[in-house]
């Protein structure tokens, strides 16, 4: 065995070795290739004119005389409203939370009227507007779903982007153990592309609209995501399963195990072995005239009772066990998966 | 006239039919208005619901498209900069220096003409930017003022539009816009174009096909007061109406913001209807629905319409029976009113009827009180009378009653019987003598058959007197009809009638069955004491017979008459009088006893007895009724079975075995021998217990087949049984022991015990045990020999195998040298050659010989029949040719055939055959003989020759490998020929021995089995 490395032989081994590690370089990159970003530069600052910098923060009328006035995507609005409403009653204060969409929350935070805004992805580089400070509360498992009636269960990770990419055509091409095959139906990709933008969110299974099949059935809403997944026995798509629970009216649907791990195995979901997630976040205005004290007090409790949500229910990750898990944080936001 | 008096008159002449008819109307119209009224708003309110159900649902449905038509907006947008024109506009037409902003109203040259846009997107407004993001020219379709906020758009609009949709608010104004760049040949941005679609009413109108026509779609604001800010029927929905004026003449549902997350406005996508549609949708299920309630009403209506014709008709019939009553019956002369109401002239005829009643009622009371005094009166009168007759009848009824029951309560039997027999009437007591059940059973029939034969006649002759008018009584058996037997009595009368004629015999009949039997007992009795084959007396207190039977006349040889004037003393020596008082007042204190003593014979010689003494009281006397039993036979029986049993104790307590007898019902020992005693411990502690305590140690019962037990065994067959058995003995002491047990019977032949007889035999189970252990260590160890033989052979083979390949080069080499260097070498060099040659020839014929001794102990053999003579003839024949010089004979005699292996008995007699032409080489004629017989199951061979012989002291060196009883020199030989043949002989289970005398020739006598050893161990070496 050690003759391979006298000096005949290690010219031979050494160059082995180095296309060794480009092939397995370029395998590597070549799924970083098809994951997107999942966060954005937390250093970049969307450039706004100096009139804007220094305009206040003005409710509109639907607002009232709210204390605060917060504006969230439909996700986290399901999952931190009724968290929002304790606060609310412990500090007795008048919390008005409108719900919408991130895009929403975007518009109304760039119009500065209004104090906090909550969104269900990572912020993109056009969401880091001046004076704006973004919180993360978790993240939540993101699940792929499929009609009850199919025997499938697991897929891997390069199964499921196989799929998306419309390189698996077919339900039977994939194998269920022990030796048997999916139905024989085509697969039917649904899939719903918002805030393409944003990083992370479907994102992580491919980066952009562009990779994804022709054949890809897009759907503008989450309860037609649920409804078309429940009604089409070959159909496959996605949602958070805080949806999948606020949608069940819609249709019965199945989550999938990707990689073996289930997308409620929050444990599985801190350590990457689930790979696909979605980021909550939380912004707040830092600086003279724009601040609210009650945001700031609002996103501390909302920390700490986000921590005590049913974690394996429905898939939650807290920060803190984020943190113990290794991911990046810069000051609240997170900003980097765990090595 | 009072108007309501005449309205009241009117209403009574009116029929009840029209009249109910009308009601029924008024009433019906009041229900169906109640209901129309409940009913018409409570579907109104279903019909809401649903058709807002409907409208939501066709909202859903267009907001999906309307969703996708947005989302798809950049797609479309990119289609359009790839659009060869455009390219070559930025890139070479454009001028490099801005110059002002362009502005086109119509369609500019970097744009396709209006009729293609048209088809592919709407736009309103695109703005053209160089690669630094200046604008440069602006295409703006409307006349109204440029927006300054696309015109100048800021950083974030470029790249939140950038190859997205993107919905957000420009100035105030809600306007979708994508922008697209286009790359020059470096890869930079060339320009970027913005394109822009400002949501309203144009808007909505172009995506018009996206809707079903005539569906109205709208956008509404998220103020406090919605707003309408676009519409695709602005003639119906204009710009800027509040949404709750709208909402008075139209049903809207939306969703109040779009679902994809580049929109940054809050409109509410909204599906209108008019409620005009709603109203006339209502309007014609209404309609639908009263049409059916009405139809079900007229329908009600008639129905009881029907009913009431049809009571209205009962009413009639009732009044027109009433009416007939009143004339007919009760013969009323008042008018009738046939007209009007039903049932007031129902009622009025009624009145009139019971009002007839009622004084009709009044006549008939009083006419009745009269009646009822006239025959108070006659009442009376015969009740005096009925009074005096029912004393009368009342005194005779007791009178006859009481007569009755004595008749039939009487124990005796009354009966009355015919002349000719037949049985006229009999009491119950009579009928329980003759078995009936009930007098049916024997009204009318003849007495006599039921008197027995031997009675009947008399029973016939004192009827014929009592019917002569002399009474009689009678003792007579019958046999009643269940047949049972009785004694009866009977005293009969004649009975006269009316007329002084015996009508009848009135016959009283006692049962005396009882009486007689007692006479017949007590005869009996007195025949048996007498005729008893025990002696029998009474005795008074003061001992005197006063009755004594024949046997004790005859065991004391005295008469009767001499014994009864004797006393106990006279015949009893142990009884003198004054011990005969105690021993009365013994007996009357216990009232039995038994006793054994002596009594003496007429001619003094005495005899022993058994007495039981039986004290009796009769009529006021003490008596003692006594019974003596003569004793003598037993008691000698008694002493012998004394001695038999103290001989068997003796027999028993003698034997070496443990012996014990067992109680089957409950296992408990009855009885054991001295043996059993000193094996299990104290007589007291065993008697009584179990034995499978006693000998086992154990709480149960043995339970076979779990467990064996010859005990269970022999109760269970009745047979002797027998098994081994370990016993706990004293201390625990372990002992094998040999049960064997036999079963005991009583008199009805069911075994009630087990003779139990266990021999020890410990030390030949253990002595069986050590066998057992040095066999297993003799099998170990054949097992291990075994091996060892088998790795020894195993390595002599190989060993002797390899070594010849050596030797063989030495042998060639030798050969060699001597043959090419055969000039060179001295004389004494080509000796050492010569004898190097030769030794390892010889060491080659030994190894040979190994290696063959060897193949002997692993071939395996296979037995077949075997000509022994043809063999020994073929191999003498064969050695025979080697020797030629030589005179050598051989004889065969009676050589049976025998079972072996052909090779290796070939191999034997080959060695022995070669070592008898060997060992008579120095004979001048070698004679060999081959003889054979039977022994038994073998067959024996014998080879003899006469050679130089062998002493028959080194007789056990002769098949030791190796070993020569001759010099090397003399014979030749490797000294392993003998060895082999021993080998197989013994490996076919057979035998081989030599007798021989120096110089006398030599005998080898081989046996072998006539049938094949078993398979196995036998089979190989």
């Amino acid at each position: 065995m050690l003759r391979i490395f006298n000096k005949k032989f290690l010219p031979a081994v050494l160059c082995g070795v180095a296309v060794f590690f480009a092939v397995a370089a370029a395998a590597v990159a070549k799924v970083e290739g098809l994951r997107g970003e999942v966060f954005s530069d937390p250093a970049w600052k969307q450039k706004m004119p100096e009139e804007w910098i220094k305009q206040p923060v003005q409710h509109p009328k639907e607002a009232g005389k709210a204390d605060l006035f917060i504006v969230m995507d439909q996700d986290i609005y399901h999952t931190l409203l009724p968290l929002i409403q304790k606060f609310g009653k412990e500090h007795n204060i008048k919390i008005v939370v409108k719900e919408g969409t991130c895009g929403i929350a975007a518009g109304l935070l760039a119009a500065k009227g209004v104090d906090m805004g909550g969104f269900c992805c990572a912020p993109g580089k056009e969401d880091r507007l001046p004076g704006l400070k973004f919180h993360t509360m978790g993240i939540v498992s993101k699940a792929f779903l499929i009609n009850p009636e199919n025997p499938v269960d697991n897929l891997s990770t390069a199964q499921l982007r196989e799929i998306y990419r419309g390189k698996i055509f077919k339900w039977s091409e994939i194998k269920i153990p022990p030796a048997k095959k999916g139905p024989d139906l085509a697969i039917k990709t649904i899939g719903r592309l918002h805030c393409p933008k944003r990083p992370g969110h479907w994102r992580q299974l491919l980066d952009n609209e562009k990779m994804f099949s022709p054949r890809l059935n897009e759907v503008g809403s989450i309860p037609d995501m649920i409804a078309q997944v429940a009604a089409s026995r070959d159909a496959i798509g996605w949602e958070v399963m805080t949806m999948v629970e606020k949608y069940k009216g819609m249709g019965k649907v199945k989550a999938l195990k990707i990689d073996g791990y289930s997308p409620t195995d929050s444990t599985a979901l801190a350590t990457l072995r689930y790979p696909f997630y979605r980021t909550y976040t939380l912004s707040t205005w830092e600086g003279k005239g724009i601040e609210n004290q009650h945001a700031q007090e609002l996103v501390e409790y909302m920390k700490k009772e986000f921590d005590k949500l049913d974690a394996d229910k429905f898939g939650f990750v807290s920060v803190r066990r984020l943190k113990e898990a290794g991911w990046k944080f810069r000051g609240d936001e997170l900003v980097g998966e765990p090595k | 006239m009072n108007p309501i008096h005449y309205l009241l008159k009117v209403r009574g002449r009116i029929s009840i039919t029209p009249k109910m008819f009308m009601a029924t109307v008024a009433m019906g119209i009041v229900i169906w208005g109640i209901q129309d009224y409940v009913v018409t708003n409570r579907l109104r309110e279903i019909s809401d619901t649903k058709l807002r159900e409907i409208l939501s649902q066709e909202m859903q449905e267009d907001r999906i498209r309307f969703e996708n038509y947005l989302g798809s907006y950049h797609r479309k947008a990119e289609l359009l900069i790839s659009d060869r024109r455009l390219i070559d506009y930025v890139l070479n037409r454009l001028p490099a220096r801005p110059t002002g902003i362009k502005h086109y109203s119509e369609s500019p040259p970097w744009l396709p003409e209006p009729s293609v846009m048209r088809e592919i997107i709407h736009i309103d407004c695109a703005v053209l930017l160089d690669g630094k993001g200046k604008v440069r020219e602006v295409y703006q379709k409307w006349q109204e003022p440029i927006l300054r906020s696309l015109v100048e758009p800021s950083d974030r609009v470029i790249k939140s539009s950038l190859d997205q949709s993107f919905l957000t608010y420009l100035d105030g104004v809600p306007v979708l816009l994508t922008s697209v760049s286009i790359r020059n040949s470096e890869g930079g941005t060339a320009a970027t174009v913005v394109f822009a679609a400002l949501m309203n009413d144009d808007f909505l109108i172009s995506t018009g096909g996206l809707t079903e026509p005539g569906k109205i779609i709208g956008l509404v604001t998220a103020e406090k007061r919605q707003k309408v800010i676009a519409s695709n029927r602005p003639d119906l929905i204009s710009d800027g109406i509040p949404l709750d004026i709208v909402e008075k003449d139209y049903v809207g549902t939306g969703k109040p913001f779009f679902d994809w997350g580049t929109s940054e406005v809050t409109l509410q996508f909204t599906s209108f209807m008019p409620k005009s549609e709603f109203a006339n949708l209502n309007r014609s299920i209404l309609n639908t629905e009263r049409r059916q309630r009405l139809v079900i009403s007229l329908v009600f209506i008639l129905s009881f319409l029907a009913i009431m014709v049809w009571m209205t008709r009962r009413i009639r019939s009732l009044t027109d029976h009433v009416i007939r009553v009143s004339d007919d019956t009760l013969e009323t002369r008042f008018p009738h009113l046939r007209k009007g109401d039903e049932f007031n002239v129902l009622m009025q005829e009624f009145q009139h009827f019971t009002s007839e009643i009622v004084s009709s009622r009044e006549v008939l009371e009083k006419r009745v009180e009269e009646r009822t005094e006239k025959l108070a009166l006659a009442n009376r009168d015969l009740q005096v009378e009925i009074d005096e007759r029912k004393k009368i009848e009342n005194a005779l009824d007791e009178n006859k009653r009481l007569l009755e029951t004595v008749i039939d309560k009487a124990p005796v039997c009354i009966k009355l019987v015919s002349k000719d027999g037949l049985l006229i009437k009999m009491n119950r007591a009579g009928l329980d003598m003759l078995g009936a059940e009930s007098f049916e059973d024997l009204a009318g029939k003849s007495i006599y058959p039921v008197v027995s034969a031997a009675y009947r006649p008399a029973f016939e002759k004192l009827t014929q007197e009592v019917f002569a008018g002399t009474p009689g009584t009678l003792e007579f058996e019958i046999t009643g009809l269940k047949g049972k037997r009785r004694w009866l009595h009977t005293y009969a009368v004649p009975l006269y009638g009316d007329e002084g004629r015996i009508d009848a015999l009135l016959g009283t009949t006692l049962d005396i069955t009882d009486r007689k039997r007692a006479e017949e007992a007590l005869h009996l009795t007195k025949f048996s004491v007498d005729h008893a084959s025990i002696g029998s007396h009474l005795l008074d207190r003061n001992g005197r017979f006063l009755y004594v039977n024949d046997q004790m006349c005859r065991s004391l040889g005295y008469t009767r008459e001499e014994l009864l004037a004797m006393s106990i003393p006279d015949v009893d020596p142990d009884f003198p009088a004054e011990v005969w008082q105690e021993s009365w007042e013994e007996l009357r204190r216990r009232g039995l006893l038994n006793f054994e003593t002596r009594h003496r014979r007429k001619d003094g010689s005495t005899f022993p007895v058994e007495i039981s003494a039986n004290y009796v009281e009769f009529s006021g006397k003490e008596y003692n009724w006594a019974f003596a039993q003569d004793i003598s036979k037993r008691k000698a029986a008694e002493e012998e079975l004394k001695q038999s049993h103290d001989l068997t104790r003796t027999i028993m307590d003698n034997m070496k075995d443990a012996i014990s007898l067992i109680d089957v019902r409950n296992h408990t020992i009855a009885g054991a021998n001295r043996m059993f005693v000193e094996q299990f411990g104290d007589e007291a502690e065993i008697m009584g217990k179990p034995c499978y305590a006693v000998t086992h140690g154990r709480d149960d019962a043995c339970c076979p087949p779990d467990d064996v037990c010859p005990l269970a065994e022999t109760v269970r067959t009745g047979n002797h049984s027998s098994a081994e058995h370990i016993h706990l003995g004293k201390g625990g002491k372990k002992m094998y022991v040999e049960v064997s047990t036999s079963p005991i019977r009583d008199a009805s032949g069911t075994v009630t015990h087990v003779v139990h007889v266990a021999r020890d035999i410990t030390e030949r189970k253990l002595a069986e045990e050590q066998i057992t252990d040095l066999n297993r260590l003799l099998v170990h160890k054949v097992d291990e020999l075994a091996f060892f033989n088998k790795e020894l052979e195993s390595f002599s083979y190989s060993v002797s195998h390899d070594l010849r390949a050596p030797l063989r080069i030495i042998n060639s080499f030798s050969q060699i040298v001597a043959e090419d260097q055969a000039t060179v070498l001295s004389g004494e060099s080509r000796k050492l050659v010569d004898s190097i040659r030769n030794q390892t020839e010889r060491m080659d014929e030994l190894i040979k010989a190994l290696l063959s001794l060897s193949q002997v102990g692993r071939q395996e053999i296979h037995f077949a029949r075997l000509d022994m003579e043809m063999t020994a003839r073929e191999i003498f024949n064969d050695l025979k040719q080697m020797h030629p010089e030589r005179t050598i004979q051989l004889t065969v005699r009676h050589v049976p055939t025998a079972r072996g292996d052909a090779m290796l008995i070939r191999q034997v007699l080959s060695n022995l055959i070669e070592n008898a032409i060997k060992f008579t080489s120095n004979r001048e004629k070698a004679q060999i003989e081959f003889e054979g017989r039977i022994e038994g199951n073998e067959a024996v061979y014998s080879i003899k020759d006469n050679g130089v012989g062998f002493d028959m002291q080194y007789a056990e060196k002769l098949f030791a490998p190796f070993q020569r009883l001759t010099s090397r020199k003399e014979f030749q030989g490797t000294g392993l020929g003998l060895s082999i043949v021993q080998r197989i002989i013994q490996r076919h289970r057979g035998r081989i021995w030599a007798e021989s005398e120096p110089g006398n020739g030599a005998t080898f006598w081989f046996a072998l089995p006539l049938s094949d050893p078993s398979p196995g161990r036998g089979t190989r070496a």
